[in-house]
């Protein structure tokens, strides 16, 4: 109950349009003042949280985007993504999913996704008779699977506030994303084939890519495919930590930009420096704010009550985890992904641990139903982003959006079911839960 | 407004706040450099390392610290502009949808809780090296370096950070809008 009260004001005074980080921090500060008469070493606390080599993953993973991204080496993923598939029905969406897939390998971010792709991918939808419905729901879909799919910044505070194998994360989103693309995939073919059909002549299918245009193609895109291996590769082989993962990852993204493509200067580089401290300092004081407002639920005992009552009502692991989930849906209809893993998961974490439930199965099913909050209405980022590129009316991009929450539930439920498909491949690296 | 048709437009008081608003968005920017430089300085570290435990056999300890040091830099001295730029994570859902002085009083409100943040981080923060100072704290791998010496970049940066909310309310205050701020969209990590 303490909790609820709790999380309910903290959402009040956040909707008063405050910074989070402010919000969070003068929050907790103020119930610990009540509370114990002190708020604590605060300035020793910021520095030990910011003072950690594996949070330096977050920015080294921003540059390696920026450098691809500038140096224009994915510019030609949709190109190819399109000519490999094109014959299929509903081949353009099914390219966009594919381009998504890729992309979120190299970006990490679910809005870099859905903005990058979206711009290249939505209008030559709508020049092709894609239905517009269909062009926003696969792009606001699509770009969700950036965070799902390694590296995720979601998945790296994840991993530090529940103390968790950054590289087991990794792994374990993999074939979940790839679930989940197959399952987006499907859908755009069922729904557009059956459009193409209805349309009856008037729609003309590409006839599918030769040998020679596939390979042509692949070799347009060679460079960009290579980084998503060699990031990941280098963890799951134990050659990279998380950190040196995305040291060397930009490093290959930077070489790639600057030796081969030749599209990226000093410039460049510095604003890319520049960017990512500064997207750096608003995530971190984030992190720092919700340290302290853990730290103030631990002194209230609230994850306590939360095992205590867990044990009382003999509530299952699969119970306990279907209402998590509900309320982390709950929560992304109302704020941001990264606050809700950094408000939800100290509280949670020691009723994991109750129940026996795997960190790495918890994080992944948390992470997909981060998506959720990305493509739920009103503050999900991805429907703005779409918003931003089409103009289209933002109720219309929220209907397309509706099969793509769906098919994300189903996700859930079915990893809920088979928590092999997440934990398999870590468990080859020998993670051991 | 542009610049120059503001300009015409002003009262003595509101150019002097414009004047020193000018001032601490170049200190502001200053900042964001040494940031910038400590990230790729960050990505240079971690590439070293890896080098020298791979190709020379000769793995590194001092890098980590050194690496945690810079994110300490990174994040500190970039806060003050990500501020000035209205970068914040926030939810926005209700406060857009206001005009006028309602949305005026909303965004004092939003300054001024940054501004007690800034205070809290420069006030705990003094006190922490303060703290370390007297007890003569050094580095665990790079013992020439007092912790202290690190430990300031809390209330250095911090202060920076009252700096420009200070300057922010000003703005407010004197029926300006503060510069730059939601110019430039923050790089989403979602």
């Amino acid at each position: 109950m303490t909790f609820i009260v709790i999380l309910v004001a903290l959402i009040a005074l956040l909707y008063l349009g405050m910074p989070m980080f402010a919000g969070m921090l003068l929050f907790s500060a103020a119930v610990l003042w009540f509370a114990e008469g002190h708020i604590g070493n605060l300035g020793e606390f910021v520095f030990g949280q910011l003072n950690v080599y594996l949070l330096v993953a977050i920015p080294l993973f921003m540059l390696m985007a920026h450098f691809m991204v500038r140096g224009k080496v994915v510019d030609d993923l949709y190109d190819t993504a399109h000519t490999l598939v094109r014959h299929l029905p509903g081949g353009l969406g099914v390219a966009t999913v594919f381009a998504c897939a890729v992309f979120a390998a190299i970006s990490g971010s679910s809005v870099a996704t859905a903005l990058t792709i979206g711009a290249v991918a939505i209008p030559q939808m709508l020049r092709y008779n894609y239905s517009p419905r269909g062009a926003y729901g696969v792009v606001a879909g699509g770009g969700t699977l950036g965070i799902l799919i390694p590296p995720s910044a979601p998945m790296v505070l994840y991993g530090f506030v529940a103390d968790t194998s950054i590289g087991a994360l990794f792994m374990a989103g993999v074939l979940p994303g790839l679930l989940i693309s197959a399952l987006f995939a499907a859908y755009c073919m069922i729904t557009e084939g059956r459009r193409e059909r209805r349309m009856g002549p008037a729609h003309v299918r590409p006839p599918r890519a030769t040998w020679g245009e596939a390979l042509a193609s692949l070799r347009k895109s060679v460079w960009a495919l290579s980084l998503p291996p060699f990031v990941l590769g280098g963890m799951y082989f134990g050659i990279f930590t998380a950190t040196e993962a995305a040291a060397a990852g930009a490093l290959w993204a930077l070489i790639i930009a600057t030796v081969i493509y030749r599209k990226f200067g000093v410039r460049d580089l510095w604003e890319g420096a520049c960017d990512a401290a500064r997207t750096s300092a608003v995530l971190f004081l984030v992190i720092i704010a919700a340290g302290l407002f853990g730290y103030m639920l631990t002194i209230l005992r609230i994850p306590n009550q939360l095992v205590e009552l867990v044990a009382t009502y003999d509530v299952s692991k699969y119970q306990f985890l279907v209402a998590a989930m509900v309320l982390i849906f709950l929560l992304g209809l109302v704020l941001e992904s990264i606050s809700i893993i950094l408000i939800t998961t100290p509280v949670l974490l020691p009723v994991l641990d109750h129940l026996g439930i795997d960190k790495v199965w918890y994080g992944v099913l948390l992470t997909i139903n981060l998506e959720l909050a990305l493509i739920s209405p009103p503050v999900g980022m991805n429907l703005i982003v779409i918003k931003s590129i089409t103009k289209a009316p933002l109720a219309e991009i929220d209907k397309a959006a509706i099969p793509y929450i769906l098919m994300l539930i189903l996700g859930i439920a079915i990893l809920i079911a088979f928590p092999q498909i997440a934990l398999w491949l870590p468990q080859t690296m020998r993670y051991g839960g | 407004m542009s610049q120059p048709a503001e300009n015409t437009s002003l009262t003595p008081a509101q150019r002097r706040i414009r004047a020193v608003e000018r001032v601490v968005a170049a200190v502001s920017r200053a900042g964001l450099r040494l940031a910038a430089a400590a990230t790729l300085g960050a990505f240079g570290l971690v590439c070293y390392a890896i080098g020298m435990r791979y190709f020379f056999d000769r793995p590194q300890s001092w890098t980590d610290e050194a690496v945690g040091w810079l994110m300490v830099i990174i994040v500190m001295f970039a806060l003050p502009e990500a501020q000035r730029r209205g970068d914040h994570i926030g939810v926005d859902v209700l406060t857009e949808r206001m005009t006028g002085g309602r949305r005026r009083a909303f965004a004092i409100l939003g300054v001024g809780t940054v501004f007690a943040c800034a205070f809290l981080l420069v006030k705990e923060g003094i006190e922490t090296v303060l703290f370390t100072r007297m007890l003569g704290l050094l580095s665990n791998n790079i013992p020439e370096i007092d912790l202290w010496i690190v430990q300031a970049f809390v209330p250095a940066g911090g202060a920076l950070l009252a700096l420009v909310a200070v300057v922010q309310l000003a703005c407010y205050f004197a029926g300006l809008a503060p510069r730059d701020m939601g110019e430039h969209p923050k790089d989403s990590i979602e």
